[in-house]
């Protein structure tokens, strides 16, 4: 791989999955042991990042927090591309009142704020990571589908969708031909900006009790629960900020690197 | 470079602001003579007879709105409305002579207003006000006025009465009035000025009082929904008196700030471990004792609360007559814990925690969940808004267990209720209350309590987790803050800058 | 112009079908304002009175229909928590709300339109990575994060601006409301910036590919003169993401203004919720998306100003 930005986000994600697959078989401690004679402990050697307020050893806290915050943050990417993308390319290929019907409703989502989303069924249904999946997967949906709507009426003017349609191409044909194809590098970069989204939301939601329920460990949790120790406790709130930016740092990086990749328009150099 | 420019405009823009800052000299002059006291719970109405919750008398009791009598802050009952009290040998009869005293518009006080507004209370069918005033004046018959003495007739002996009088039941409104939510007239120390929604409440003083006048021309109450906002306004100088401490981990800081002192004193607010009496497995003594067992209360006081806190054995703080030490009626015995539950076959049930959104509940909630499954019940935590928590929980009892804080005095009665949230039915605890309530003498009272408290953790009714002191921050030039929580009300009118 | 007449149809459906959705939803959560008020030991008969007193016993589209028709005419109705009129509530909160998210989406967009361009040129460049990395730790960084942090230093550590809170009086204190919004401002900005200075830079690197571009240095000029040409460019489609993103800035704000203790509407809102004061929480949805629709609207009307090749 040529472009450092690629391959920087491809290492910093791997490395975070192989993190949160391995939190699920082992983390040196367990992560749920509390131990009120430990709380507030400094670095040490055998707590490398120290101990939380309730005495968890948070290098196990983190390790098995990441399984629940990157799980969150893929799933709710995955069903924001699934829907956004799949409304997206109907609305631009179906019959323009279909079409607009769709854009209309895809509308009213993003004009809804995403968090009285979240507020309405966290009091319907209570908090839960759910919650933050589903919030950031409509929200993030929604707003996917408006611009692949755009990006796709723009590959259906291109000249040579043109040429396809007059040689008798089926309809179908040319979508999952040219239209996903050339669609492909703006869905990465949205669909890794939705999974930096859904990590940070994840935190968010927390912080408003509306999110992952204790005590499941989760990066967006430990950085809502600690926040309140910050002047006493710093370093407590460090780490989850610090594995949450790197991670939607590596995401981006992944998702700029693949669009200067896969963008045919970008490849040439200046 | 981002950075850079980010700095740049934050130095401006601070500029900008402070070098305005010292330009509003109207404004300072006025601070000088007004005191801004920090809290976190705002009221949603300022109905304090009709809507529930305690946010309403902090602010109005014995502020805005008197009662006939009031409670002092070593939890003494004194005179307030009434210029003297007496009651009769019998205790059926209580006479009170009425002070001469005037509402915030203007009107004197007279012995109809005081009719009319207890009378709202003895109404069993009213909506107006919340059942559980009604019932506390259940006892009281009627109610009769003659020029400025107005005396209550009960049906039998009430030893509650007079302190339920002290309380939100006991407010004297004045006659007829009709807009209870959005103002409020009372003849109270200070005028209620403003209602600044999600932000303040401001108090001015009464000029026409009929006692001492307050020390403070202008009280502001400002509310922080989020506890950290109001510490870090305490810390920023931007309240003069912080009434409570949500994590006393951070204390240190406070302490370590020359400017600031902190408050100590008592409170009557026990956090509760609630067990559903009625639903299994807690239907079962034994396995709420072994619950009680399973917990090591000083380890959890240590990481819940900063080690900031009393362990009570049963539902009395050590301020009341009636206390008794009963930590050992069901001590930490891990062991003890595991072969009940265990002998009760009861290993890998599941059992829901329902945990309102405060502080002392979601801080010892992880701590329970991990000392219950290591006696091997498996605990699910549920985070609830206090909506739900008031609906599903408190009202419908459809719970497992459950932690909230229980702060009202003389509050033992409510596990006398079968249908209080406890569900706790138990015959001998409903007598020796009721026999507490119209005991002839004092040491008959205090005996009958004493039978009960002991009862009640003799079957482990809840676990009490704790007793909070009522912690409080204030700038070191600020006096007469009320250090002991003893009733709803939290009264301001002898705070003062020195 | 068929456009405009399109786009306010779309509107007003979008606002409809919100009413429906939010009266809906409302209707199904459990708990409701009588159990809400009355707390413990109600009686099933107080709780029928009083819902009957609120109307909350009539069937559902005679509720949504007053309610709706109501609305038309500029009545928000009135709280059925403390009885105040809702519109009175609504606007008390703008003056908090409105200066917040107007202030820093400006601060927002002046920032990253012109660090856009500057990375996108730089891409290569050390500089140009460092800034990237920085606007994207923005953007990894929660909103009450950045927050806790400004307090912790400008407020606790160097004391020099309030914590949080808003003066009693308002805007008549015009000094200290400006000091308290100052950090909720900064906050909401950085959040802001670190999303749009992204789409900027990928905007300007579209257009260093475009043929206007090539055409630019083909006539000599400068690559700096070139990109000063497509100021407008990356604007517009600046504007149009802000505009998308107001309702999802307002649920910044919402943080925002839990972090600061700000009586702002996003803190109004999610309190009425939990106090099921249904009234107050379908008027003021109304209202906020009306304002989205109204800005959309607005940026739709500059834009076209803004890129003559749109109105074709």
């Amino acid at each position: 791989m040529k472009s450092p930005v690629l391959t920087a986000g491809a290492t910093i994600t791997a490395t975070m999955t192989m993190l949160g697959i391995s939190g699920t078989f082992w983390t040196p401690y367990d992560p749920l042991t509390i131990d009120a004679t430990r709380k507030f402990g400094s670095p040490s050697t055998q707590h490398i990042f120290g101990t939380d307020q309730l005495g968890r050893d948070v290098v196990s806290v983190i390790w098995s927090g990441a399984q629940t915050s990157l799980f969150a943050a893929l799933l709710a990417a995955g069903l924001a591309m699934l829907i956004g993308a799949a409304t997206g390319i109907v609305a631009a290929t179906a019959r323009r009142t279909i079409g607009d019907a769709v854009a209309a409703l895809a509308t009213v989502f993003v004009a809804f704020p995403a968090l009285l989303l979240a507020l309405l069924i966290v009091a319907a249904r209570g908090p839960s990571t759910a919650t933050t999946i589903f919030t950031v997967a409509i929200a993030a949906g929604a707003s996917v589908a408006i611009v692949t709507r755009r990006d796709a009426d723009d590959i259906m003017k291109l000249p040579f969708i043109t040429a396809a349609v007059y040689c008798g191409a089926n309809k179908w044909l040319i979508v999952r031909r040219h239209v996903l194809r050339n669609l492909f590098p703006s869905l990465i970069v949205q669909a890794t900006g939705a999974a930096s989204l859904a990590l940070v939301a994840e935190s968010t939601l927390s912080y408003l009790g509306l999110g992952t329920t204790p005590p499941t460990p989760s990066w967006g949790r430990m950085l809502a629960s600690t926040q309140q120790y910050l002047l006493v406790h710093p370093l407590l709130t460090l780490w989850p900020a610090l594995f949450i930016s790197v991670t939607v740092l590596g995401f981006n990086l992944l998702g700029d690197g693949l669009r200067e990749r896969f963008d045919p328009i970008l490849r040439p150099d200046l | 470079m981002k950075r850079m420019l980010v700095a740049g405009l934050c130095a401006v823009l601070i500029g900008a602001g402070c070098g305005a800052g010292s330009a509003d000299d109207a404004v300072n002059d006025s601070r000088r003579d007004s005191i801004t006291l920090g809290f976190t719970l705002e009221p949603t109405s300022l109905d304090i007879s009709g809507t529930a919750g305690q946010s309403i008398p902090q602010v109005l009791l014995d502020n805005v709105y008197e009662g006939l009598v009031r409670v002092d802050e070593n939890g003494a009952i004194v005179a307030a409305l009434a210029e003297q009290y007496s009651v009769s040998d019998d205790g059926l009869s209580y006479t009170f002579t009425l002070r001469d005293a005037r509402f915030h518009d203007g009107s004197v006080l007279s012995a109809e207003d005081v009719v009319w507004s207890l009378n709202r209370v003895l109404d069993d069918a009213t909506t107006a006000v919340l059942p559980t005033q009604v019932a506390q004046f259940a006892k009281v018959s009627s109610i009769a006025a003659n020029d400025d003495v107005v005396t209550l007739t009960l049906i039998e002996r009430d030893n509650d009465l007079l302190y339920n009088l002290t309380q939100r039941g006991g407010v004297i409104f004045k006659k007829d009035t009709t807009d209870f939510a959005s103002t409020a007239i009372g003849t109270g120390p200070f005028v209620f000025a403003k209602w600044d929604k999600g932000n303040s409440i401001t108090l001015e003083r009464f000029d026409d009082y009929w006692g001492r006048r307050a020390d403070t021309k202008t009280v502001i109450f400002r509310y922080f929904a989020d506890a950290t906002a109001l510490s870090n306004a305490m810390l920023a100088g931007d309240i003069d008196v912080m009434t409570t401490v949500q994590s006393p981990e951070n204390l240190e800081v406070f302490k370590a700030r020359e400017d600031l002192k902190v408050l100590s004193g008592s409170t009557n607010c026990e956090v509760t471990l609630g067990m559903n009496n009625s639903r299994a497995p807690f239907n079962d003594v034994s396995v709420r004792k072994a619950v009680r067992q399973a917990l090591d209360k000083r380890s959890l006081i240590d990481a819940a609360w900063g080690g900031y806190g009393t362990e009570i054995g049963s539902f009395v703080p050590p301020t009341d007559p009636w206390f008794e030490d009963l930590t050992d009626v069901a001590p930490f015995n891990v062991n003890a814990a595991r072969d009940a539950i265990a002998g009760a076959g009861l290993v890998g049930t599941e059992v829901k925690l329902d945990v309102p959104p405060i502080n002392y509940a979601t801080n010892s909630s992880e701590f329970i969940a991990a000392a219950l499954a290591d006696v091997g019940l498996q605990v699910s935590i549920t985070p609830v808004t206090w909506e739900e928590w008031l609906d599903r929980v408190f009202t419908k009892a459809d719970y497992d267990l459950t932690i909230v804080c229980h702060i009202e005095r003389n509050d033992m009665a409510i596990y006398a209720n079968p249908e209080y949230y406890f569900r706790f039915d138990n015959a001998e605890y409903r007598d020796l209350i009721a026999a507490a309530s119209n005991a002839a003498t004092q040491d008959d009272r205090v005996s009958a309590l004493r039978s009960a408290a002991r009862l009640l953790s003799e079957q482990s009714a809840s676990d009490w987790l704790w007793l909070i002191p009522n912690l409080q921050v204030a700038k070191r030039e600020i006096a007469g803050v009320v250090k002991n929580s003893v009733g709803d009300s939290y009264y301001v009118a002898r705070v003062e800058r020195v | 112009m068929s456009g405009v007449g399109r786009r306010l149809v779309t509107a007003l459906a979008g606002i409809l079908l919100s009413t429906v959705f939010v009266f809906a939803v409302l209707r199904v959560l459990p708990g409701d304002i009588a159990t809400a008020r009355l707390g413990i030991d109600a009686t099933p008969e107080a709780l029928a009175q009083l819902r009957t007193e609120y109307g909350l016993d009539r069937s559902l589209p005679e509720q949504y229909f007053t309610w709706l028709f109501d609305a038309m005419r500029g009545d928000l109705g009135t709280s059925l928590v403390d009885g105040r009129p809702v519109r009175g509530e609504i606007v008390a909160r703008l003056d908090v709300t409105l200066p917040l998210i107007m202030v820093s989406s400006l601060i927002a967009v002046i920032v990253s339109t012109w660090l856009g361009r500057r990375i996108a040129l730089r891409r290569k460049s050390v500089s140009g990575l460092v800034a990237t990395a920085l606007s994207q730790l923005g953007l990894a960084i929660p909103t009450f994060v950045v927050g806790v942090c400004l307090i912790a230093v400008f407020a606790v550590q160097w004391q020099l601006l309030p914590a949080g809170g808003f003066p009693v009086r308002g805007w008549r204190e015009p000094t200290a409301a400006l000091r308290s919004l100052l950090l909720p401002v900064v906050t909401l900005a950085l959040t802001q910036c670190a999303m749009l200075v992204r789409f900027a830079r990928s905007q300007s690197l579209d257009f260093l590919a475009s043929d206007a571009f090539r055409t630019a240095r083909a006539a000599g000029r400068t690559t700096d003169q070139a990109i000063d040409t497509a100021r407008r460019l990356v604007l517009s489609p600046v504007l149009t993401i802000t505009a998308l993103q107001v309702s999802a800035l307002l649920t910044t704000a919402v943080v925002v203004e839990s972090v600061f203790a700000l009586p702002g509407l996003g803190s109004m809102l999610v309190r009425d919720i939990a106090n099921r004061d249904v009234l107050k929480v379908q008027s003021t949805l109304l209202a906020v998306v009306f304002g989205v629709f109204l800005v959309r609207l607005i940026v739709d009307f500059v834009n076209d100003r803004l890129d003559p090749r749109r109105l074709k």
